[in-house]
């Protein structure tokens, strides 16, 4: 079965079906504006941001370079080292430029002309430092990629080396310095401010920059989660297999340290083009995301706005419709209780609410002059009904007295007692007497059919023994009927068999049965009577010789008025109501009656339960 | 002296068909045509035994006469078979059967009578 649905709330989610499919639509147009407006145009700018960094960071060794090209051989250096905030300044002589292990000083020394660019600072030469610029390999972020490296001891440094010649113009000394990049905050910074506005967004900055040394966080101002530079901490696995192993840059986003990006990676080379390290610039996606969500909300918010009148007026168009509905519906059911006199109120302002009334009305009118026509000829029929079982009734009742006169007198006379009968005069009275025995019957399945039929038929169950008090008067009654047609009656019925039943109507039941046994048999057959006890009641069995009955008319058989008249049986007299008025009688009882043909007669069956 | 039977029917042949019957035994049969003459024939007759048919059409219904013969100490100790022509399926009140408060009688018998019964039942009940 399909669900039944109110027409309101049918309406309701309709609409709000509506209002949720155009939320889901503009939220996702608005996602995809969002995305190439803003997002995308953020990752073109930060490609756009690695460039200048690249070129700062470059810019760098130039300031370097101006500054070499001054120097005389014979100038103190020292002064230089500090107004450039150098972290070393040598000047490395011939003899010791061949294990030097620089490979931008041997490039100066080889080609005699000035290098400059990033390099990896070995831990002895770290060692000859102040400062400590070991940094601890911390895994903490959760996409790093894993490493086996515990403690960074080299470092990168930014240098510049320019060979000066002696008087025979050989290359006799190098000058060599630079800035190591480990931990230099001071530079990472600077460089940050050139390209990005120093904005932070809950705490962290937006744009960053990053130096990797390799695979590891050297110089950084991004920060972990306890707000500290995230120095000794990794890159991803994805972004090192594209930068470091296929030589590419990376531009999508990417997850750095703690929060998503919008990056761009590209690798740092040493002069020999060797990837010794990665530049990397991002900005935090957070903003942009929370843009998107603030968008979201908003969105959401509009949809329930426009939902809540939505239902208003939704509620306002049913209940438009729904009133003359509902008043319809009710009237429907008060007709259905037989109720025609108030009509529907066309009160209605809606031409199709107000049709849809209006023929109602009509309807009604018509329904209750139809249902008037009907009282007037039920009232006709019940009274010709009453009257036919009235009649029935009364004429079965008078016949009842007339046939006790009739049957006495007939009696007197067949018997002798009013004077001596000869041979051919007793033979009258016998088949007078036979007639009268149907006559009798006939007159009581008719008095009983009308108590059917008027419903007043009471039963009165008791305990009875079922063949002393029911069946050995029928038997007795049919005997003689049964001599005439050289039958014989048997009843083998146990004695003390009790049945919970009507006396009287069980007399009916077993008159009209044994009475359509001699009527029906066989001449020279048997009729034979059987009860059984059953689960929950007794089983009888009245069977007699004679023409099965055919299976197309065993249903036939039990209505009223009708017989079943097989060849040679023409002139059996019958009323057609003896069956019926039986198996009303048993069904009455709370049994069943049936009929069994056999191959050479024909059993009936009933039972009658026990409580 | 031949024993009395008082018989109280409106039907005519029906008492003379039954007077032939009992008389077979020798019996003496007293007709009376409704239940008040009836009434007053018990009480002077005094007979061996009374048969009373239930719905007769004139003025007193037989049960009423059944309960006054047994209320009227001259009529009390005579046996009265009830002979009908109603069952108790008709639908009234009454429990259709012997009943000391209802029906106080020795029989019901149901009309239309097996003579050969009908005068076993004269027999058994006749004071």
């Amino acid at each position: 079965m399909k669900a039944v649905i109110r027409l309101r709330t049918y309406i309701v989610l309709l609409l709000l079906a509506l209002i949720i499919f155009w939320g889901v639509c503009m939220s996702l147009y608005s996602f995809f504006v969002l995305k190439t407006a803003v997002v995308d145009e953020a990752q073109k700018e930060v490609q756009q941001k690695l460039k200048t960094v690249r070129s700062v960071y470059e810019d760098y060794l130039k300031s370097i370079a101006l500054t070499f090209t001054l120097i005389e051989r014979d100038d103190d250096i020292q002064a230089l080292k500090n107004s450039l905030h150098l972290d070393y300044l040598y000047w490395i002589d011939r003899d010791r430029a061949q294990t030097f292990p620089s490979e931008i000083v041997q490039a100066a020394f080889q080609e005699g002309r000035t290098f400059g660019g990033t390099r990896v600072l070995s831990s002895a030469e770290l060692k000859e430092q102040p400062q400590d610029f070991t940094i601890k390999v911390r895994q903490i972020t959760p996409k790093a990629r894993k490493s086996d490296v515990k403690v960074l001891d080299t470092a990168l440094g930014l240098e510049y080396a320019r060979p000066f010649l002696d008087h025979q113009g050989r290359i006799d000394k190098v000058l060599c310095g630079g800035w190591i990049i480990n931990k230099n905050f001071a530079l990472i910074d600077r460089i940050n401010n050139a390209v990005f506005d120093r904005e932070l967004y809950e705490g962290k900055p937006v744009g960053t920059v990053t130096i990797f040394q390799g695979d590891i966080r050297v110089a950084t101002n991004v920060l972990d989660d306890d707000g500290r530079r995230a120095i000794g901490t990794q890159v991803s696995e994805e972004v090192y297999h594209k930068v470091v192993e296929q030589k590419k840059t990376w531009s999508d986003r990417a997850f750095v340290v703690t929060d998503w990006y919008l990056t761009a990676y590209e690798p740092i080379k040493d002069i020999r083009g060797k990837i010794i390290g990665i530049l990397y610039v991002g900005i935090l996606e957070k903003p942009f995301v929370a843009v998107q969500n603030r968008m979201f909300l908003s969105l959401l918010t509009i949809i329930l706005l426009t939902a809540l009148p939505t239902l208003g007026v939704s509620f306002l168009l049913t209940n438009v419709m729904i009133r003359p509905l509902t008043a319809l519906a009710e009237k429907s059911k008060k007709i259905a209780q037989g109720d025609m006199k108030t009509l529907v109120p066309a009160d209605s302002n809606i031409k199709e609410v107000k049709t849809l009334t209006l023929a109602f009305d009509d309807m009604i009118e018509k329904l209750s002059e139809r249902e008037q026509t009907l009282a007037e000829t039920n009232d006709k029929l019940a009274v010709l009904n009453k009257r036919y079982l009235d009649l029935i009734g009364f004429v079965s009742h008078e016949l009842k007295g007339i046939l006790s006169s009739i049957v006495l007198n007939t009696y007197l006379l067949q018997k002798g007692i009013l004077g001596p009968v000869n041979e051919r005069q007793s033979r009258v009275l016998k088949s007078m007497a036979r007639n009268l025995d149907y006559l009798a019957i006939t007159v009581k399945n008719f008095l009983n059919l009308s108590r059917i039929e008027k419903d007043e038929m009471t039963i009165d169950k008791q305990d009875i023994l079922l063949k002393e008090h029911v069946l050995e008067s029928a038997v007795d009654t049919f005997t003689q009927q049964a001599d005439e047609k050289k039958m014989r009656i048997s009843c083998d019925v146990p004695q003390d068999l009790m049945i919970h039943a009507d006396p009287g109507l069980m007399q009916i039941v077993v008159n009209n049965l044994l009475s359509n046994a001699v009527k029906y048999g066989k001449e020279n057959g048997e009729i034979r009577v059987r009860a059984h006890a059953v689960d929950n009641g007794v089983e009888v069995t009245v069977y007699n010789d004679g023409m099965p009955i055919a299976e197309v008319d065993r249903q036939k058989l039990f209505k009223k008025f009708s017989r079943v008249v097989y060849r040679g049986m023409e002139k059996v007299k019958g009323t057609g109501i003896g069956l019926f008025i039986t198996k009303e009688i048993i069904l009455r009882h709370g049994g069943t009656l049936t009929v069994e043909p056999g191959l050479e007669g024909n059993q009936f069956r009933f039972t009658i339960p026990s409580a | 002296m031949a024993k009395k039977i008082l018989m109280v029917d409106d039907d005519q042949d029906f008492a003379q068909a039954v007077t032939d019957l009992v008389a077979t035994k020798g019996y003496t049969l007293i007709h009376a045509i409704n239940g008040e003459l009836g009434f007053q024939k018990a009480k002077t007759e005094n007979p061996n035994l009374i048969l009373l048919d239930v719905m007769m059409t004139h003025e007193t219904e037989g049960f009423d006469i059944s309960r006054r013969l047994h209320e009227e100490p001259s009529t009390r100790n005579i046996p009265v078979i009830v002979v009908t022509g109603i069952r108790k399926e008709t639908g009234v009140m009454f429990k259709y059967e012997p009943d000391e408060v209802w029906l106080p009688v020795k029989a019901v018998i149901e009309k239309p009578i097996q003579p050969e019964k009908f005068l076993a039942a004269v027999e058994k009940y006749v004071k």
